[in-house]
């Protein structure tokens, strides 16, 4: 009777683990074996090799931080920031919180709007069904403007 | 012999050091000791009073005189209270030393929470922003009351004209009442125990938990929140109930003039009033009039159940 919950169930069994069907231990530890301990004299490249990579990392996250910031205040000084986050709201559907104390909500409304989309493809013709997905959206946006007000 | 003199010379300096070290560490845990706060000053018995503080708690209490009151504790990590603006508008903030914009994640991780307890003239406007920080708002009676919180619970002593409160994850319960009461959230609940007027009540998975007196326009709204409304239907009234899962109860009074419409895609349906009946899906259609049918109430849900009952008081 009620086809929601039934969705659900089949949802829950795709997600059992699968078992292998042989073992494959065996063959990870002759994998481990044939390795060749690296020879001393590469320590000093992979060393170099390292630094390099932590310093386009730190300035990765640098760059991004301050583009983060400049949006952050370009959007605070302009009116109407959600409508225009609204229009991208196809392209933020996948969209995760930099704040942590966002992200449980940002998960929550995109399971819902997961589920309202299942429901629409069932009632195509549900108005309401329609509405409530279009607050969640609205919801989402403002979760979006207040996470880029944290920076 | 020089021997000696030299390890005691050593001992006496490490001793030195121990001390200075204790002492910075003494001076620097007095630094960061919550401040106190004592602050008043006279505002207009109508002022709007707009208060900023990310993690703590902030209780405003109205009271007939013409002054705001500011009393509590700043926590560590805090700028000074900031209190600016003039009789008609006052702006209370709580903002990090560390860092400018007052949400920053940083601002809430090194900041301690500062506590803010506010008497303002119950006439006044309220607009309080939180993160995390609880509010409580007791005896205040203007014209409006607006709540902004991440995942602070908001209490809402007051009957105000308009009651706006925006929550993420934080619950909201409304003691008092107000012509206009509207409320959003993602997953915090919603409760109200004396409604009148107007409200809108949108949640995802939050439960809305009304009850009132006569209701006007109502527009509720939950993906899979719990609904459950206990109120008579004003003259003309109009009722909108939406949920796609959540199931939701209504309880009428028997004197009830409305319309009512209510449709289930795969929910059961129950009604005191009228008998529902089966199309060709799985799911269940009521329409019916109650008394002159002046009000209208649509109720719709996807796979939720609909109870509709007489109200036993």
């Amino acid at each position: 009777m009620n086809l929601h919950f039934e969705d659900r169930q089949k949802l829950r069994a795709l997600a059992q683990p699968v078992e292998p069907q042989h073992d494959l231990w065996t063959e990870i530890a002759a994998r481990i074996e044939r390795e060749v301990p690296a020879p001393r004299r590469h320590f000093r490249w992979l060393a170099l090799a390292a630094s390099l990579a932590c310093v386009a990392v730190l300035s990765g996250v640098i760059g991004v931080r301050l583009l983060h910031s400049n949006t952050a205040a370009h959007i605070a000084g302009q009116p109407g920031t959600i409508t225009q986050l609204a229009a991208n709201a196809g392209t933020t559907a996948r969209w995760r919180p930099g704040d942590p104390r966002l992200r449980g909500a940002a998960i929550e409304l995109r399971a819902a709007q997961g589920e309202l989309r299942q429901a629409l493809a069932i009632a195509p013709h549900s108005e309401y069904l329609q509405q409530l997905l279009d607050r969640t959206e609205h919801q989402q946006m403002r979760l979006r403007h207040l996470d880029l007000g944290a920076g | 012999m020089y021997r000696m003199f030299v390890v005691r010379t050593i001992r006496r300096r490490a001793a030195m050091l121990a001390m200075l070290a204790l002492l910075a560490l003494l001076a620097s845990a007095a630094a960061q000791a919550d401040t106190p706060i004592h602050y008043t000053r006279a505002v207009a018995p109508d002022a709007r009073i707009e208060i900023h503080n990310v993690k703590g708690d902030v209780r405003v209490t109205g009271w007939n005189r013409n002054e705001v009151q500011i009393e509590g504790s700043l926590g560590s990590g805090a700028q000074p209270l900031q209190v600016s603006g003039d009789a008609g508008a006052l702006d209370i903030r709580v903002e990090s030393a560390g860092k400018s914009g007052w949400l920053g994640f940083s601002s809430d991780s090194d900041m301690g929470p500062t506590t803010l307890d506010v008497h303002v003239p119950h006439a006044a406007a309220l607009d309080i922003h939180v993160v995390s920080a609880p509010v409580e708002i007791d005896g205040v009676d203007g014209r409006s009351v607006n709540v902004n919180t991440v995942s602070g619970r908001v209490h809402l002593g007051v009957s105000a004209d308009q009651v706006k409160v925006d929550s993420v994850s934080g619950d909201v319960d409304l003691a008092g009442s107000a012509r206009g009461f509207e409320v959003q959230t993602v997953s915090g609940e919603v409760q109200a125990a004396t409604l009148k007027g107007n409200v809108t009540a949108q949640t995802v998975s939050g439960d809305l938990l009304l009850h009132g007196a006569a209701l006007g326009r109502v527009n509720l709204g939950t993906v899979s929140g719990r609904i459950q409304l206990d109120a008579a239907v004003a003259p003309a009234a109009a009722w909108k109930i939406d949920t796609m899962s959540g199931d939701v109860r209504i309880d009428l009074p028997p004197a009830t003039s409305a319309q009512v419409k209510a449709d289930t895609f795969s929910g059961d349906l129950h009604s005191d009033f009228g008998k529902p009946v089966s199309g060709n899906g799985p799911g269940e259609h009521l329409g019916t009039r109650l008394g002159n049918g002046n009000g209208s109430i649509i109720i719709n849900s996807f796979s939720g159940d609909v109870h509709i009952e007489h109200a036993t008081h």
